[in-house]
């Protein structure tokens, strides 16, 4: 009986611990209570990691002393997997933070609280934010989210590189002609004119406006006749130029295996197209980047039409929470002047006017390019409507895809007509789904 | 028969065999009851629910609205779910057969007793230690163009770079070539098969004079089908439902032009699905395409246990038949 | 009976087949070319692990090297310190171990259990019941998953560990049981009778006769069940709200997320976070594989 002894003790082992511990209820202990005492306590969902929640743990503090006997549970990874499912079940946390491409399904679903008769009632005034930062939280001039902060986009440039190529600085007012020119005047060898993701609609999307083009309408509720409209088609074969003809930037494909690296901080590409981001935090540009730099307003575009786009993220309540004036208080000091300092200070753009103006980034020769195009910025074509997202940006990206990867696989009319109906076939479906 | 090949069956005299049956089927329950209960709790109610669903057009939010068959008539004009079938069924012919055979090779390798197997077991199960997001991490680095080791293996041999995941005819091969890496599971099994064989029917047929092929041929094959058989119908289950990667890798592309649609050269049949719950929240549609897989695999899984009394050969029922 | 269990070392040498006698006097050359095949797939297998390990240890600039740098100079050792030092590790690992053994215990003990039964004993329904086994594995998890969560919510166990332990309790799942089921049925039924007729309970039986024999199997159940705990993902991430009760995947991937993000992807966190966490696994496995250095021997059953 030798042999299997060796086995057993594991055996043993585990089944006293597994019983001991299956019996044991005391994780379910957990569970928030929110009844009983006065105590309350306030579940928020975020995403982002430690660093956020160390900027929240910045806010909430002052938010529990304010609100005595309530306490917030963060819950992270706010993931769109847990949190419709959490929704459906009625479980929901009572404050979330929110994506942009939520935002408009969320509200359009009545997963949405309607913030107004709060912010009413407790004179918060929409004018204190820097227009364009409440387009997306707002609806038939009902506000559903306050943002966390945001960002434009613009044009980082290597001056270094500029001045090398004898090519005088972008500025204010430059052309998308003159952005491709200067493009093209600085790509040589291994380097690139512009780092351009090819493929983000997000990013294409003020190209195409600029140009005269649209993809969807205002309301999301139209791809055919937008998506694939002349202008748009014209539009389109404009962008793709740039990387099939002038080669100024590589196409996804190329950037995805160079994608390893940021170009432009590896000076590999002069110019970067892009949001705030690579400049936040301690590895950002200011702290990083060992060459002379700039930050130049996104290109303008013919007829002096100037538009930008908005990347954004914010917070909602959830209207089936128990404890609606909490978490609105909750919202308010995450959204409001207390919480816009902290992602204000974290170097992120600051939506409410009195926080820009506090950490002066209006002087500031980088954020400040970012904060003058937030009046330009429209909301975006790929959450114009609840469907928007899989229609517009899914059915745009794989057709880029297509172009850019593939480029004798279609032609661009060609292939913008198969995508703007894939596009109103998924609005059809989300309509049928009522 | 699939019907007997699991019943070892025992009969003594009539009288006894009632009785002792009668006795044999309550161990049996009693045994199994955990199980029938953890299914009708845990699996049942979410499966009998899925399936409610995808009769419904659900968004996770509203009441479910019956819509009968609509979603799979709706499905019949999905051409990403006909692309996701292609996809899947071309990966799975790929994938399927050459994990099976690469494994059992390796395994048959591994249980000689030669220096270090216990180190090369090790090397070839490592793959397996990784899970599906760290998996996919490491081989975009693997893939990449420009960095990427195999692209760069072949560039000082002075072949070609492969734009493994961005070149359409390629990705697809990617993922079978990914796949290959992570078989060491499969492999532990078939080694767990292969120490079950008793050594004494290797004594028997060496004394036979059977050389290492006729062993394999006649001992460990046959000995080894029910650990195949296994293998066989979890890959079959599992490369049907292939997800994890494709998601992070490629998320269905690189995209190719088909006639007059775009669809994408990896849009795997689980990629649509999962995009159709939770990037589209159309939670019945995607029930109904969950349901068809359900009935496909079944029916495909029923269809190799049938063909399993042909080639599956179970020690202990033999010997009991004898 | 007994005796065919309680072979000593000695025995089993003088039982093993010829072959391995006579390798001690020469080399033999089938064994060489084993070895070197075994060598070569090694080196493939190792090499994305190499990329990794050598990634992990590099800076942002030397990862965008090209041609690449196969091993980093300087190396970048910190990245590791960084990668640690920014995860929770302190409950996230206390609740990733608590559900390993529960799970672990749950699903050896139960799975065994079923699987002799559906391997030795004869019932009405048993095959029927069978495929209802299978085919729990055949519904894709993300869409039983939402279903599921609402149960879990009815019976208040959302942000507990239970939902993640207690379903192994019920049968150890299919995977688990098909799998012994096929090494059971390979036993020859001799030994349980023989153990019935000398009046060891059902339970003895399984225990003291099914699972020595089928330990092999025992362990590739074991390590799988704990690699599979140790990764998974969807289940803590939708059951579990609170971070105090996360597990170790969960951070990992929060960590892996939010060096991914954004313009700047880390890489060699990313790597090393990736090496650190599979380090665990590997000792499991190495503990287990003992189970697979030596075959079963049943002794004179064969006869």
């Amino acid at each position: 009986m030798k042999r299997f002894h060796r086995l057993h003790p594991l055996f043993a082992g585990l089944l006293v611990t597994g019983i001991a511990l299956s019996a044991v209820p005391g994780h379910a202990s957990s569970l928030p209570r929110s009844h009983g005492n006065a105590s309350v306590s306030i579940r928020m969902a975020y995403f982002g990691g430690p660093d956020t929640k160390a900027l929240l743990d910045k806010i909430t503090p002052k938010y529990e002393k304010a609100y005595k006997g309530t306490t917030v549970v963060y819950e992270p990874e706010a993931d769109r997997v847990k949190q419709v499912t959490a929704i459906a079940a009625g479980t929901a946390p009572d404050v979330f933070m929110l994506g942009d491409g939520d935002v408009r399904w969320y509200e359009a679903k009545g997963a949405l609280a309607n913030l107004s008769p709060y912010m009413k009632k407790d004179k918060v005034s929409t004018s204190q934010w820097i227009k364009g930062t409440l387009s997306i939280g707002t609806r038939k001039g009902k506000i559903y989210a306050l943002p966390k902060d945001y960002s434009t986009l613009a044009v980082y440039y290597n001056k270094d590189m500029f001045r090398a190529a004898g090519v005088p600085f972008p500025k204010k007012g430059w052309t998308l002609n003159q952005f491709r020119a200067d493009a093209v005047k600085l790509t040589k060898n291994d380097i690139y004119g512009a780092s351009l993701s090819g493929d983000w609609v997000r990013e294409v999307d003020p190209f195409v406006r600029e140009l005269g083009g649209h993809l969807d309408n205002s309301n999301g509720t139209k791809t055919v006749g937008y998506m694939n409209s002349p202008a748009t088609v014209k539009a389109i074969q404009w962008w793709v130029d740039l990387f099939l003809k002038y080669k100024i930037s590589p196409t996804p494909a190329a950037a995805k295996s160079l994608g390893i690296g940021d170009l432009f901080a590896s000076q590999k590409a002069a110019m970067n197209v892009t949001g705030i981001w690579p400049s936040l935090g301690a590895s950002g540009y200011p702290s990083t980047l060992k060459f002379n730099w700039g930050v130049a307003p996104f290109p303008t575009g013919p007829h002096a039409k100037h538009v930008n786009t908005i990347c954004w993220a914010g917070f909602g309540m959830s209207p089936t929470s128990k404890h609606k004036n909490q978490a609105w208080g909750l919202v308010k000091y995450m959204a409001g002047p207390v919480g816009d300092n902290v992602w204000g200070t974290a170097g992120g753009l600051p939506a409410l006017k009195a926080i820009a103006a506090k950490h002066k980034v209006s002087k500031n020769p980088v954020s400040g390019v970012f904060l003058k195009e937030a009046k330009f910025s429209d909301l975006p074509s790929d959450i114009n409507g609840p469907a928007a997202p899989q229609a517009v940006s899914d059915t745009l990206t794989e057709g880029l895809d297509l172009l850019l990867n593939s480029p004798n696989a279609g032609t661009v009319q060609q292939v913008l007509t198969i995508e703007a109906q894939k596009g109103q076939k998924a609005i059809q479906q989300y309509n049928a789904g009522g | 028969m699939a019907r007997t090949e699991a019943l070892p069956l025992v009969r003594r005299t009539r009288a006894r065999a009632t009785k002792r049956e009668r006795r044999e089927a309550l161990t049996f329950y009693l045994l199994v009851s955990p199980f029938i209960v953890g299914f009708l709790v845990f699996t049942f109610v979410p499966m009998a629910g899925s399936i409610l669903l995808s009769f419904t057009s659900w968004d996770f939010i509203h009441k479910p609205i019956w819509v009968g068959l609509q979603n799979y008539q709706n499905l019949m004009s999905d051409q990403d779910f006909i692309q996701g079938i292609k996809v899947t069924l071309s990966y799975a012919v790929m994938a399927l057969p050459t994990g099976l055979i690469v494994s059992l090779v390796l395994a048959l390798l591994m249980n000689r007793d030669i220096p270090g197997v216990n180190v090369f077991r090790a090397i070839y199960y490592m793959p397996s230690l990784l899970a599906g997001f760290s998996v996919a991490a490491l081989w975009i680095f693997v893939f990449d163009n420009q960095h990427g080791i195999l692209n760069n293996l072949l560039a000082t041999i002075g072949l070609p770079r492969v734009g493994w995941l961005t070149d359409p005819n390629w990705a697809l091969k990617s993922f079978v070539l990914m796949g290959l890496w992570g078989i060491g599971n499969t492999i532990l099994i078939y080694l767990a098969g292969l120490k079950g064989i008793p050594q004494q029917l290797y004594e028997a047929a060496s004394i036979d004079g059977a050389g290492w092929w006729a062993r394999l041929r006649h001992v460990t094959l046959p000995m080894l089908s029910p650990t195949i058989f296994f293998n066989l119908i979890t890959g079959l289950i599992g490369v049907f439902q292939y997800f994890d990667q494709s998601y992070v890798m490629t998320n269905g592309g690189p995209p190719i032009i088909q006639g007059d649609q775009i669809v994408g050269s990896t849009r795997f049949y689980m990629l649509k699905l999962y995009n159709d719950a939770f990037r589209s929240r159309e939670f019945g549609y995607a029930a109904s395409e969950a349901v068809l897989l359900f009935i496909f695999i079944l029916l495909i899984t029923l269809f190799v246990i049938r063909s399993s009394a042909l080639w599956v050969y179970y020690e202990g029922n033999v010997v009991k038949g004898k | 009976m007994a005796n065919t269990q309680t072979l000593d070392r000695a025995e089993v040498v003088a039982l093993a087949p010829p072959r391995e006698r006579r390798r001690v006097g020469r080399l033999n050359l089938g064994d060489v070319a084993v070895f070197l095949v075994l060598c070569l797939g090694s080196v493939a297998v190792l090499l994305p692990f190499f990329w990794q390990v050598s990634t992990s240890l590099k800076s942002d600039s030397q990862v965008n090297l090209i041609p690449p740098m196969w091993i980093p100079h300087p190396m970048h050792p910190d990245n590791y310190i960084t990668a640690f030092s920014e995860l929770p590790f302190n409950y996230f690992f206390r609740n990733t171990i608590l559900i390993e053994m529960g799970v672990l215990a749950g699903t050896l003990i139960s799975s065994t259990m079923v699987a002799y039964a559906f391997a030795r004993l004869n019932a009405p329904f048993k095959n029927t019941l069978f495929i209802i086994v299978l085919s729990t594995m055949m519904l894709p998890g993300v869409i039983t998953l939402v279903p599921s969560y609402f149960i879990f919510v009815k019976l208040h166990w959302v942000d507990t560990l239970l939902p993640l332990i207690v379903p192994a309790w019920f049968g150890g799942g299919a995977f688990n049981i098909f799998l012994l089921r096929q090494f059971f049925q390979n036993i020859p039924a001799e030994l349980g009778d023989a153990a019935a007729i000398d009046g060891a309970g059902t339970l003895r039986t399984i225990f003291f006769i099914y699972v020595p024999l089928a330990k092999p199997a025992i362990a590739a159940v074991a390590i799988m069940t704990f690699i599979g705990v140790w990764h998974d993902f969807m289940g803590p991430l939708i059951y579990l709200n609170s971070e105090h009760n996360f597990t170790l995947a969960l951070g990992i991937n929060e960590f892996i997320q939010e060096n991914q993000t954004g313009a700047m992807t880390h890489w060699p966190l990313v790597m090393a976070a990736s090496t650190a966490i599979i380090l665990p696994p590997l000792l499991v496995f190495l503990f287990f594989q003992r189970y697979f250095v030596e075959g079963v021997l049943l002794g004179g059953t064969k006869g």
